[in-house]
């Protein structure tokens, strides 16, 4: 596990993969022989958290720590919004934009290619619709369960939230989003006609691989740090408050 | 070649024969075992490793499945023979197929070659990426929209069959959604625009 005392040269040694997550908390590299606590002081990053999301991306069985109060649930919100952005308003449109060129350049007259642009839209309309569902209704339920945990007081209102959609069933609702993005890589790499310029194929598969293993990152810690945490603030609450609309 | 166990349960002596002269045309067959009552065979089927049991249902048989669950058999493919013409797309909760003893001996025959085929196609898995006539009949009513209830009517087969079918595609082809199934049969001429935007 990795800890506050791991060198967070070490910490890349053990998983290079962990490189695009410390960037999103604005670490970079040059970090001689700091450790994870010194970094983060430095950057004013909060350790806990920082460690809660960099031993969910590297271990796959990892279980976030009992301890509810150690950061807020507004952190891991505000990292699971900033990477929505990341994808929305960057990721996609290059994407977007290599379909067109890779169209235009490498497959020119050919006819179905635009297929492909149809079926990216699709996509985007599926990530869009995800996204839109945990910023609107799991983000605001998370951060209101924390909220009521923490005050240590809960409304009718709330406890009725609470019973009517528990996180449990977020989390079963929360389907596979880069499912499509393994079956574009797949249909480009087989079963595309073979195309006049290799090389605009190469990048958006680059692209694709990258987009595809992030996603999935992100996804995991929605699952594995998020909904926990939630699961437990609601299984405190209501053990404190089990028959008060009664 | 492959090198297929058969059995074949039909409490009619003569029909029973029928079944087993056509399963011997097949050179994957390699043996055959005949009864007249399911109890009879149970307790052998462990023994004997059938691919293949043709089976003529007189009552409900729960206990078939009750009776199998734990033991190692492998996997079954299992054929409903009864000759009920009026309901046949109804397959029975324990079959992956009916097969009417009613129906011409040439269409008999195509139906049981196509299960050899693909009870073939899934002994070399992971090599074996060309999809079989069937597969390619699945994937052409996925692209069209069709859901699985759908196809299995379509198709004459159960839906737990239908969803086999599926995992066998995707595992084929590495394409796991709907969309881009759809993508990869336009690509590849199994059906065309207009089918799907009907
Ligand atoms: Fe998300
Ligand atoms: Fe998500």
């Amino acid at each position: 596990m990795i800890t506050g005392k791991t060198k967070m040269a070490d910490l890349i040694h053990l998983n290079h993969k962990l490189l695009p997550v410390i960037g999103r908390f604005g670490i970079s590299l040059g970090f001689g022989d700091s450790t994870v606590n010194e970094i983060c002081r430095e950057k004013g990053i909060e350790t806990a958290f920082f460690l809660e999301v960099v031993n969910a991306f590297h271990d796959p069985d990892y279980y976030p720590q009992e301890n509810l109060r150690q950061f807020s649930l507004q952190l891991i919100v505000d990292y699971l919004r900033n990477t929505h952005r990341f994808y929305l308003d960057k990721k996609i449109p290059e994407i977007e934009e290599m379909i067109e060129a890779m169209i235009r350049d490498c497959y020119p007259g050919k006819e179905h290619i635009d297929l492909i642009r149809v079926f990216f839209g699709n996509y985007r309309e599926e990530l869009i619709a995800h996204i839109e569902r945990e910023e609107k209704t799991v983000f605001p339920y998370a951060l209101m369960v924390e909220e009521a945990f923490l005050k240590g007081s809960l409304t009718g209102e709330q406890l009725e939230q609470i019973r009517n959609r528990s996180m449990k069933e977020y989390q079963e609702e929360h389907n596979d989003i880069e499912e499509k993005l393994y079956d574009l890589k797949n249909i480009i790499i087989k079963y595309l006609p073979q195309p006049q310029d290799v090389s605009g194929c190469t990048h958006i598969l680059y692209e694709l691989f990258y987009l595809e293993q992030d996603i999935n990152d992100h996804s995991r810690i929605e699952d594995k740090v998020l909904a926990p945490k939630v699961e437990q603030m609601e299984k405190v609450l209501l053990e404190q408050y089990p028959l008060s609309d009664g | 070649m492959a090198d297929f166990t058969a059995v074949v349960i039909e409490r009619s002596y003569v029909i029973r024969k029928g079944w087993t002269q056509i399963l011997r045309s097949f050179d994957e067959i390699r043996n055959i075992y005949e009864f007249a009552e399911i109890e009879e065979c149970l307790p052998l089927l462990p023994k004997y490793h059938p691919d293949l049991v043709l089976y003529h249902s007189t009552r409900i048989h729960q206990e078939i499945g009750s009776y199998l669950s734990g033991k190692e058999i492998g996997k079954i493919f299992w054929v409903d023979i009864s000759p009920e013409e009026h309901k046949k797309e109804d397959v029975p909760e324990w079959a992956d197929l009916s097969l009417s003893p009613l129906l011409p001996r040439e269409k008999i025959r195509q139906t049981l070659e196509q299960i050899m085929h693909d009870l073939g196609g899934e002994t070399d898995q992971g090599t074996h990426t060309e999809l079989s006539h069937r597969e390619i009949t699945v994937l052409k009513l996925i692209s069209r929209g069709l859901t699985n209830k759908e196809i299995a009517d379509k198709m004459f087969i159960s839906p737990h069959t239908v969803i086999t079918h599926r995992k066998n595609i995707t595992r084929k082809l590495g394409i796991k959604t709907v969309a881009g199934l759809t993508v990869y049969a336009i690509l590849n001429k199994l059906v065309s625009l207009e089918e799907i935007d009907s």
